[in-house]
């Protein structure tokens, strides 16, 4: 039997592999690797530490997450022994295991004509390869030197070299950031004997060297002749050696500002040391959590000992993030980037779409249709919740970005989908609804993985305003859902016409879908687009200024408008709105992103090529997908008379 | 193949062919006509996606005077075919809006929404004519403590020639923007009250003052043109004068926007000539007393900025706070916070004064657009909530 067969060639591929993973075993490489085990405690104290980054205050697991995505280009990593980390450990492994951390190759480099630049050589690498830290290390000098060079390039006028190098060298600095912060907790300063007197010890952790300077200061005056020359020359090499140990600890900015302070800026260990050296007094709290990170460093070997430790910093952290009222939300994003929504509701939709398509083979078995709605109901059921999330996060409607303006046009064309299917009850708009649920959601992922960067940033003042992004903003996004998924059911009136499926009852209800979607669309489209020129005439004194973004949204309903316009006047029928409707795709592919590529006016957003290309892809396919139509209009239905609407 | 309703429904405006029509009639015809709205419409696609594109290249300034303010434009991609501008296409929009939309829609009540939604565009266009004719726009840039009864242009430049009089006032002869000379050429300006005339040429745009060389120029010097500034607002023009007394007594001088005021002695008085920006008088004077920013923590992002200004009208202050989003409104002047300065200093550097610059503007028509859209989203509403009802009934009766 075939069965038995493939069984049996099943076992040998297992066996052969079991064979090979010995063999690579006992050729295994001796050098220590990364594979610790962070108790669960310690991991979810790191990844609950409040910290400010980028403007904001969030959860340490925020930084590791993105820090890793910058580096690695994903958010796990298969360690050289194997083992599997996740952003926090893998943040911890750097955090205190450095020197073991540089080893593990999780820099990635897509193009090895960097290196080539960089004047880094290393045998047997293929173009798009890993590389650790240690084999980056020679060339890093060069490497800030060139991404300062290359920086101020705008990133569209970049060359693909130039691009590289300016990547590589924030990946490489994020790493620094986290790698190097504990230098100064890796052991204690060794102080002179012309100091021990003073200190009354021989060597000296930063956090008892920041409590004893108030008193040494003291005792100083009061002798009235302060230091001697020998103590003063071995005070002024002490305080270079303090120098030198604190200024790579600037990266990671998590000691809040103690109570009364009114400042929006929290500090890092280098801040705190240099107030304190600089004559300020320097709060107790901060003293302890400086004690408790020299304490996990030195004892990072002993996961008790480092629990114990990161359970005091995470005391002193908290304690006063929250008597600043700023920790309220910090546990929240943890819980939400633990749910993940948007990537989970990306496989229910999936599973949503499988459903959808069985009842398409399967039309007599009536449950399967039930279970597909209860399926793709509970995905968007899903990704809505995902949506509070992130407005009880930001406190504004989820629209404030590109990745945002993604997640929540999928979630209304989803629903709209469901609303035509309740509407129509033709199974057409429930199995477009997983479908572009999966699509929409994917891009999205893709779209944080290109970027890489955090998709809860702070607002530029112009936007800081919660009536406009909840009217304006939210308006045009549901223009722009409207029309793609009207563009999307075009797709389907042409393609099946063309290959000849369906029957006329199903292009008749089709074409009526497409109709009513883009005046869905169209209501959204103009209110939005006026709403903008209004909220440009309160911030900008002008309610019109043929800036991109402003024309794009004047394109969309500029195109909806000739379609409206063309059909009542008789010049297009179902066939020609859906064949516009693909058109229109492009018109709202070129306005939501394209006019961000052109790089001016006042709506522009970073852009990478990757973007770019992908866009390109989009316009090809919906070109294609019009010719097709196209085609099959001149050979199929093109009436006599030329004047006669298609 | 007639399955489908839409496909036997009549136009909603109709045009009924008719026999043996008047020309007049056909024209009306054609104006009121779906063909003419088309058309429009994908014109001003094509215009706008033009006047989008050609902004990697081109200052907004120059995109707007070259596609959306005029009649006719050409582009780099189709140099030989004149395309209709954002004049032009606007006009025929309205005319086309006015007979098909409003005057030969069908009173009827399913074409309610759609006559609102009309009414609304109308509005929109209306308000924007007016913008255009009337409206006034410029900037205000007052120091902290400092006060401001004047707002300039941000693009248009004049020359002004003024003088003291006996009463020891200061009177003033202005040559608007628009008078000013096209480079190449030469134009000359006589007033009443002004014992001379006053010819310009060598009108430059953007320029600046070069040593000539001995014998050449102006008193050794001349105007090297240079290209137009990224931002218009940038340029600094340059224009030669030429005063000519009747008695043949005449004075030449090179006026530039970065130089100091020519003066000289002409009939008898001392008259001061210079090229500035165009300005306008306020009915009232804005001090600044404290400009307010914030970034977000330990970036260069700002998260807000705004101003306490004293607003002083007949020796009567008033307290006022101007930011981003929430201009002041008074007398038919709107005051935007859209700047501030000193920008560029060294994070830590401490600054002693800032100066806020507030964008300014005078638009009979300022909350047109907001009314508008109020008014066709009503519409919009109404219309194709009713067709959904009627669909929904159909879909209703489909299914029993």
């Amino acid at each position: 039997m075939p069965w038995n067969k493939l069984s049996w060639l099943a076992l040998a591929l297992v066996c052969a592999a079991l064979i090979a993973t010995t063999a690579r075993g006992e050729a295994k490489d001796v050098t220590p690797t990364l594979h610790r085990t962070w108790s669960k405690e310690t991991l979810k104290l790191a990844s609950t530490l409040p910290i400010q980054d980028r403007g904001r205050i969030k959860p340490m697991s925020t930084v590791a997450g993105y820090a890793m995505l910058g580096i690695n280009h994903k958010r796990t990593h298969i360690n050289a022994d194997g083992a599997k980390r996740e952003p926090m450990q893998w943040f911890l492994d750097c955090w205190l295991f450095p020197d073991l951390a540089e080893r593990e190759k999780f820099f990635v480099v897509t193009d090895s004509a960097v290196l080539k630049t960089l004047e880094i050589e290393v045998a047997g690498k293929k173009k798009r390869d890993r590389y650790s830290y240690a084999e980056l290390r020679p060339g890093v000098g060069k490497l800030f030197e060139l991404a300062h060079e290359y920086g101020p390039i705008k990133e569209k006028d970049r060359d693909r070299l130039q691009s590289q190098i300016v990547i590589l060298a924030n990946a490489v600095h994020a790493y620094e950031r986290i790698a190097h912060y504990l230098a100064f907790a890796h052991a204690p300063m060794q102080l002179e004997p012309p100091l021990h007197g003073l200190f009354g010890k021989k060597s000296i952790w930063v956090s008892d060297f920041l409590t004893a300077l108030p008193e040494v200061a003291r005792k100083t005056q009061k002798s009235g002749s302060g230091l001697s020359p020998d103590a003063q020359a071995a005070f002024s090499r002490l305080s270079r050696d303090l120098e030198r140990r604190m200024v790579s600890a600037r990266g990671l900015v998590f000691f809040p500002p103690p109570a009364g302070s009114t400042g929006k800026e929290w500090m890092t260990a280098f801040d705190v040391v240099e107030l304190a050296v600089t004559g300020f007094p320097v709060a107790p709290a901060h003293i302890k959590m400086l004690q408790a990170l020299e304490k996990m460093r030195s004892a990072r070997t002993d996961p008790a000992a480092v629990n114990a430790a990161m359970r005091e910093f995470h005391k002193g952290a908290v304690d006063l993030a929250k008597e600043r009222g700023e920790y309220d939300k910090v546990e929240l994003e943890v819980f939400y980037y633990k749910q993940d929504p948007f990537y989970r509701s990306l496989y229910v939709y999936l599973l949503g779409f499988i459903l959808v398509a069985l009842t398409w083979l399967l039309p007599h078995v009536r449950r399967l249709r039930l279970a597909s709605i209860i399926v793709v109901g509970g995905a968007l059921l899903y990704h809505t919740y995902g949506l509070v999330l992130r407005c009880i996060l930001r406190s504004r409607p989820p629209v404030s970005n590109l990745y945002e303006t993604i997640i929540f046009i999928t979630a209304i064309v989803v629903a709209v989908a469901l609303v035509l299917e309740y509407i129509n009850r033709r199974g057409i708009g429930l199995g477009a609804a997983p479908a572009l649920g999966v699509i929409g959601l994917f891009v999205a992922h893709k779209f944080e993985l290109t970027k890489k960067e955090d998709t809860i940033a702070p607002l530029i003042a112009v936007l800081d305003t919660n009536f406009w992004l909840a009217t304006h903003v939210t308006a045009i996004t549901i223009g722009y859902a409207g029309g793609l998924l009207a563009g999307a059911l075009g797709h389907i009136y042409v393609i099946g016409r063309a290959f000849k499926k369906g029957s006329e009852k199903f292009y008749s209800s089709l074409g009526r879908m497409v109709y009513g979607t883009i005046c869905f669309s169209l209501i959204f489209s103009v209110v939005g687009t006026i709403l903008g020129g209004v909220w440009a005439n309160e911030s900008w004194g002008r309610f019109w200024g043929w800036d991109p973004k402003e024309n794009g949204a004047l394109l969309i309903v500029l195109y909806q408008l000739v379609l409206i316009h063309a059909r009542l006047g008789g010049y297009i029928k179902s066939f020609g709105i859906s064949m516009v409707a693909i058109l229109g795709n492009i018109v709202i592919g070129f306005s939501w992103w394209g006019v961000n590529a052109l790089g001016v006016g006042l709506h522009s957003y970073g852009f990478t090529s990757s973007i770019s290309r992908a866009l390109a892809i989009f316009y090809a396919v919906e070109v294609l997908v019009f010719s097709i139509g196209a085609v099959y209009w001149f050979l199929n239905t093109r009436p006599p008379r030329a004047t006669s609407a298609f | 193949m007639t399955t489908m309703t839409e496909e036997t429904q009549v136009p909603e405006t109709a045009t009924v062919t008719v026999k043996h029509e008047s020309i007049g009639q056909r024209v009306v015809n054609l104006l009121a006509s779906f063909g003419l709205t088309i058309t429009i419409l994908l014109f001003l696609m094509v215009l706008t996606f033009f006047g989008t594109i050609e902004q990697t290249d081109t200052n907004l300034h120059d995109i707007r005077t070259k596609f959306f303010d005029s009649f006719f434009f050409t582009t780099d991609t189709i140099p030989f075919l004149p395309l209709p501008g954002g004049a032009l296409l606007l006009t025929l929009l309205a005319v086309n809006l006015f007979v098909g939309g409003l005057l030969r829609l069908r009173r009827t009540p399913s074409r309610v929404g759609i006559f609102i939604i009309h009414i609304g565009i109308a509005w929109l266009l209306l308000s924007g004519l007016v913008e255009f004719v009337f409206g006034v726009k410029g900037y205000v840039q007052i120091f902290e403590g400092e006060s401001a009864s004047r707002f300039l242009s941000h693009n248009e430049w004049q020359v002004t020639i003024a003088h003291q009089t006996a009463d020891g006032k200061e009177r003033a002869f202005v040559i608007p923007p628009e008078k000013l000379p096209e480079p190449g050429s030469t134009t000359k300006f006589t007033a009443e009250g002004l014992p001379f005339a006053v010819e310009l040429r060598g009108y430059l745009r953007n320029c600046r003052v070069n040593a000539a060389g001995h014998g050449t120029g102006m008193d050794g010097y001349t105007f090297k043109r240079l290209d137009d500034a990224e931002e218009p607002q940038n340029n600094r023009p340059g224009v030669t004068a030429k005063l000519i007394e009747p008695g043949g007594v005449t004075r030449e001088a090179m006026l530039h926007s970065m130089a100091e005021p020519y003066v000289t002695r002409m009939a008898g008085q001392r008259w001061a000539l210079t090229i500035e920006r165009q300005s306008w008088e306020l009915p009232f004077t804005l001090k600044l007393r404290k400009f307010h920013k914030e970034e977000h923590p330990r970036t260069n992002v700002p998260s807000r900025f705004a101003s306490d200004v004293t607003r002083t009208e007949d020796n009567v202050d008033h307290d006022i706070h101007i930011s981003m989003n929430e201009p002041m409104r008074y007398a038919g002047y709107t005051f935007y916070q859209s700047g501030w300065g000193p920008q560029n200093v060294p994070r830590g550097t401490p600054i002693k004064r800032y100066f806020s610059v507030f964008s300014v503007g005078k638009n009979p028509a300022d909350r047109g657009p907001l009314y508008a859209c109020i008014v066709i989203a009503c519409g919009l509403v109404y219309h194709f909530i009713r067709k959904l009802r009627l669909h929904l009934r159909s879909e209703n009766r489909r299914r029993a």
